[in-house]
């Protein structure tokens, strides 16, 4: 596991095709901690994916530097928007793709699809899936490589409450085995409140932090409506 | 399961009644023709026969074939890696475009004849010619499909850190595969046609050699027999290699 310290001087999308250009981040810093579950909570075109993918090291185009704690290169995950699954390859072949290929991969990718409740499907092709199933499976892939960063984002977007629930279940109880510092993007504060240690909210632009919260709940507290009602009500008020 | 061997059956069924009706076709035309100009079905059968039963058939047949093979392979390589290579590089793109719309226009005749001046009247020669004509074709339509790469998966594999080989085996080919598909069906059509008139051209064997000499005399019944007979082993090619290839790499596709 490692800890990162985020500093963009600046990020720009220039304007393209009519739209104008956009500041998306300019002075920013983020700090976060070895083995933390941050939330980036926010409107949509705020810069969350954007941040995300400067982490990833996908968009090389910024001026800035993103700098982790233990590790120059950690090992990441990242778990798209949509599942980002080949769809020519199964389950159990797109587990095992960042794996070095060997008996010892075929048993990690079998044993996390297990725990994932996707035994049945090790042979399907992803297009056969549900939504939620080629999401879980993007989990595991993200998993089988034991990430010291794990970056999501929205991973329960369009989901029906109960499979959204289920696989934050999943999620959690991974992280529990697996631990791994997360940056997770949504635009739900339930999300937020339920899963985070740290919520972070992002709004204008250029993107500035206006909240940072911590969020002290245990377990237990977290699956009590009631109470991530009340967190939410007294901490995330506006930011729905 | 059922209906697929039932539409199986139903398939082959208007194949037979397509041929028959081709054949039907063939004799009534070479019933008002002049018989050496156009000889009937069963004349032509015959001649295959003749041509068949002394072997001559087989081994003309058999070295066009390797030819083709040969020629084939090596266009898909060389064409695959230069039109992949294109659609990746834009700077090799905008370099290197120009010269591929002049390779693509070039005469097949000009390049066999060339082939033949440069490298000698032998069996490179020939391989190479074929090869050159057929290599722009694969390399225009394997840069369409570089080009049309998804971008999310690409970037999938670069933050799983995939490396070269594999995201090359995994996430580029069988995104090609179509492409690939597409230029093996052009391919294989265009090859063999070419590789006749390399062979009548440079070469002392193979069916191009054998419809070349068959002119010469004008021994019509010779020249449709081989040319049936070659077209034979094309469609055979296409039934029993390519298309079951294709539904496999297509299984995964809901």
């Amino acid at each position: 596991m490692t800890g990162l310290k985020i500093d963009i001087l600046r990020k720009r999308y220039p304007a393209a095709d009519g739209s104008p250009a956009r500041r998306i981040f300019e002075e920013f810093h983020l700090d976060v901690e070895t083995g933390t579950f941050v939330c980036l909570l926010g409107p949509s075109g705020v810069g969350k994916t954007t941040l995300l993918n400067i982490v990833a090291g996908l968009d090389p185009d910024y001026s800035g530097q993103v700098v982790f704690s233990r590790r120059s290169r950690p090992c990441l995950a990242y778990v798209f928007q949509t599942p980002r699954l080949l769809p020519w390859r199964t389950v159990l072949e797109n587990v095992m793709l960042p794996l070095p290929p060997g008996d010892k991969a075929r048993n990690s990718a079998l044993s996390l699809l297990d725990e994932m409740g996707l035994s049945d499907a090790l042979n399907v092709y992803p297009d056969r899936l549900s939504l939620g199933m080629q999401r879980r499976v993007a989990l595991a892939r993200a998993f089988a490589i034991r990430p010291d960063i794990l970056l999501m984002d929205e991973p329960l977007v369009s989901l029906d409450e109960a499979t959204a629930d289920r696989l934050r279940d999943h999620l959690a109880a991974m992280l529990e085995i697996r631990p791994a510092t997360v940056l997770f993007v949504t635009h739900d504060s339930l999300d937020a409140v339920r899963l985070a240690d740290r919520i972070i909210v992002l709004s204008g632009s250029p993107a500035e932090i206006v909240k940072d919260i911590r969020v002290g709940l245990s377990r237990g507290e977290r699956r009590d409506k009631a109470v991530v009602e009340a967190f939410r009500r007294d901490n995330l008020a506006g930011d729905r | 399961m059922k209906s697929y061997v039932v539409g199986r059956r139903a398939q082959l069924a208007w194949s037979a009644l397509s041929i028959i009706a081709f054949l039907a076709v063939w004799q009534g035309v070479a019933a008002f023709a002049d018989p050496r100009l156009l000889p009937g079905p069963a004349r032509v059968g015959a001649a295959l026969v003749d041509a068949a039963s002394d072997g001559a058939l087989f081994v003309n047949v058999g070295i066009t074939l390797a030819r083709v093979l040969a020629s084939f392979v090596l266009a898909m390589v060389v064409g695959a890696a230069i039109g992949i290579a294109l659609g990746r590089i834009p700077l090799l793109d905008r370099m290197f475009d120009s010269w591929l719309i002049l390779f693509l226009n070039l005469p097949a005749l000009v390049v066999i004849v060339l082939c033949y001046i440069w490298l000698g009247l032998n069996e490179a020669a020939a391989v190479t010619a074929v090869a050159v004509n057929k290599v722009p074709n694969v390399a225009v339509t394997l840069r369409e499909g570089a080009r049309a790469l998804d971008r999310d998966l690409l970037e999938m594999a670069a933050v799983y850190r995939l490396g070269r080989g594999r995201t090359l085996r995994h996430v580029i080919l069988p995104q090609l595969a179509p492409y690939f598909m597409g230029s093996l069906r052009s391919g294989l059509a265009l090859v063999w046609k070419i590789v006749l008139v390399v062979e009548l051209l440079g070469r002392s064997s193979g069916v191009g050699f054998v419809i070349g000499s068959a002119f010469q005399v004008f021994d019509v019944p010779t020249i449709l027999a081989y040319a049936l007979a070659f077209a034979g082993v094309v469609q055979a090619i296409e039934l029993l290699l390519l298309q079951p290839w294709e539904r496999r790499l297509n299984r995964w596709r809901r």
